[in-house]
């Protein structure tokens, strides 16, 4: 569950203040997919990096699984943000990991133990289809396999819940087509919440069931999508 | 005649790699520190980082020659002379730590932002993504920063030769500047070429070895 309440975000200092986010409010649903939509500028990416505080809102409250994010201390924040997955556009998969160790990262994060590791990234690697590409480097894989390992990676600490920055955005159709039945797959079997951002309203249809639209840091109406 | 020149290759070697060792204990730690409190970066601290940053300007801005000697006390302090391999080793370390500390953070600027970002959202601390993320992710960059300080600490220390340092710097100055002795000085210079051939080689393998992007 993700409830974001009056949110405010203001960006710059010294009286140039502008305002990426105003007083915007949203809630997702457990085991719901929410795109948020809009234009470049609208303040989607601002908005999705609230959720896990990447940028702290100026005003307003963030609330995750019941907890508000806005009242931990950096250390209780880290432990939060292991259950919570986050994808992005450019993947940002460390180069200097194979595909394994970039999967086995986050669970290393909390130091669980070499076995576990094993076994965990194993299956992740099964989850998402590239068994075969464990021991490539990011570099050696195609934008859609990129994606996967992302994908995989996001959820190896099985997190409640998935934020998506663009993840399709630099994918070509064929491929965006996959991954996002890949997201829905995993919606659907582990009953994941998932927030992704976007500005291809194809998405939108393709896998969510609900839809925000945000225009100029306002958000202008959310509704189910049919 | 041959053993001055093994005795003065092995000094240089000792001082470059020695002195190359504790610049890099400095130097690396400080180079973290003036890049994670950058404005935007996982510990944004404005007072220390233009305090280092004003701190490392300083010593890169003292030219080597004059640091030895401005550094004999000192010197004599941590090692009890001020002559000879080991005396040079501690303005060789000193004057190489701010260097290094400013590559390293040019080393860091390489690694693109969204891997930071992404860690953080993974809910690494700030020391994780120093140790898992950066200093992995910029290596083959840091790997071409060792190659780069020890190329210029072989001619630091051939300048600490001029003042007693001994290596193959000072058989250069005392016996092809001071004694006009053109062949001794030319297998000097011939044996510093080898010398920084080697170590550019070495270090452009290594640094392709762990480059994965």
């Amino acid at each position: 569950m993700i409830a974001l309440r009056n949110i405010t975000k203001e960006f710059g200092s010294r009286g140039r203040v502008m305002t990426a986010l105003s007083d915007v409010s949203l809630h997702v649903a457990a085991g719901r997919i929410m795109g948020v939509i809009g234009e470049s500028g609208a303040g989607k990416s601002t908005l999705i990096r609230c959720v896990n505080l990447l940028e702290r809102p100026t005003r307003g409250e963030v609330i995750v699984d019941g907890v508000n994010l806005m009242q931990l201390s950096p250390s209780e924040l880290a432990k939060v943000r292991r259950n919570i997955g986050m994808i992005f556009q450019h993947f940002n998969l460390l180069a200097s990991r194979n595909v394994f160790d970039n999967i086995a990262f986050p669970l290393e994060l909390n130091n669980t133990p070499r076995a576990d590791i094993e076994r965990r990234v194993h299956e992740l690697l099964k989850l998402v289809g590239i068994e075969s590409k464990a021991l490539e480097y990011p570099a050696n894989l195609s934008g859609g396999q990129k994606q996967r390992v992302a994908i995989a990676r996001a959820l190896a600490n099985n997190p409640h819940i998935l934020l998506c920055d663009e993840a399709t955005s630099a994918l070509d159709p064929a491929t965006t087509h996959t991954i996002l039945s890949l997201l829905k797959e995993i919606n659907e079997k582990m009953g994941i919440t998932i927030l992704l951002i976007t500005h291809e309203p194809d998405v939108v249809k393709a896998i969510c069931d609900e839809v925000a639209v945000l225009g100029g840091g306002k958000l202008l109406e959310v509704k189910e999508v049919q | 005649m041959l053993d001055l020149f093994v005795k003065g290759l092995w000094e240089t070697i000792v001082m470059t790699f020695v002195s190359g060792f504790f610049g890099f204990a400095l130097g690396l730690p400080m180079g973290v520190l003036v890049f994670i409190t950058r404005k935007g970066q996982i510990r944004e601290n404005y007072a220390v980082n233009s305090a280092l940053s004003v701190f490392i300007n300083i010593f890169r801005a003292i030219p080597f020659i004059i640091l030895i000697v401005w550094m004999i006390p000192f010197t004599r302090m941590v090692v009890g002379t001020s002559i000879g391999v080991a005396a040079a080793l501690v303005p060789l370390s000193v004057g190489a730590a701010p260097f290094i500390a400013r590559m390293t953070e040019n080393s860091f600027l390489e690694v693109p932002y969204g891997l930071i970002e992404a860690s953080r959202a993974m809910g690494a601390t700030p020391f994780q993504i120093v140790w898992k993320v950066l200093i992995p992710e910029a290596l083959p960059s840091l790997v071409n920063c060792v190659t780069i300080t020890l190329i210029t600490l072989i001619g630091y220390s051939a300048m600490g030769g001029a003042v007693g340092a001994g290596g193959l710097g000072q058989i250069g100055y005392q016996y092809g500047y001071v004694g006009y002795d053109l062949v001794t000085m030319n297998i000097v210079l011939a044996l510093l070429v080898i010398l920084v051939f080697i170590v550019q080689a070495t270090g452009n393998y290594i640094s392709k070895r762990a480059d994965h992007r």
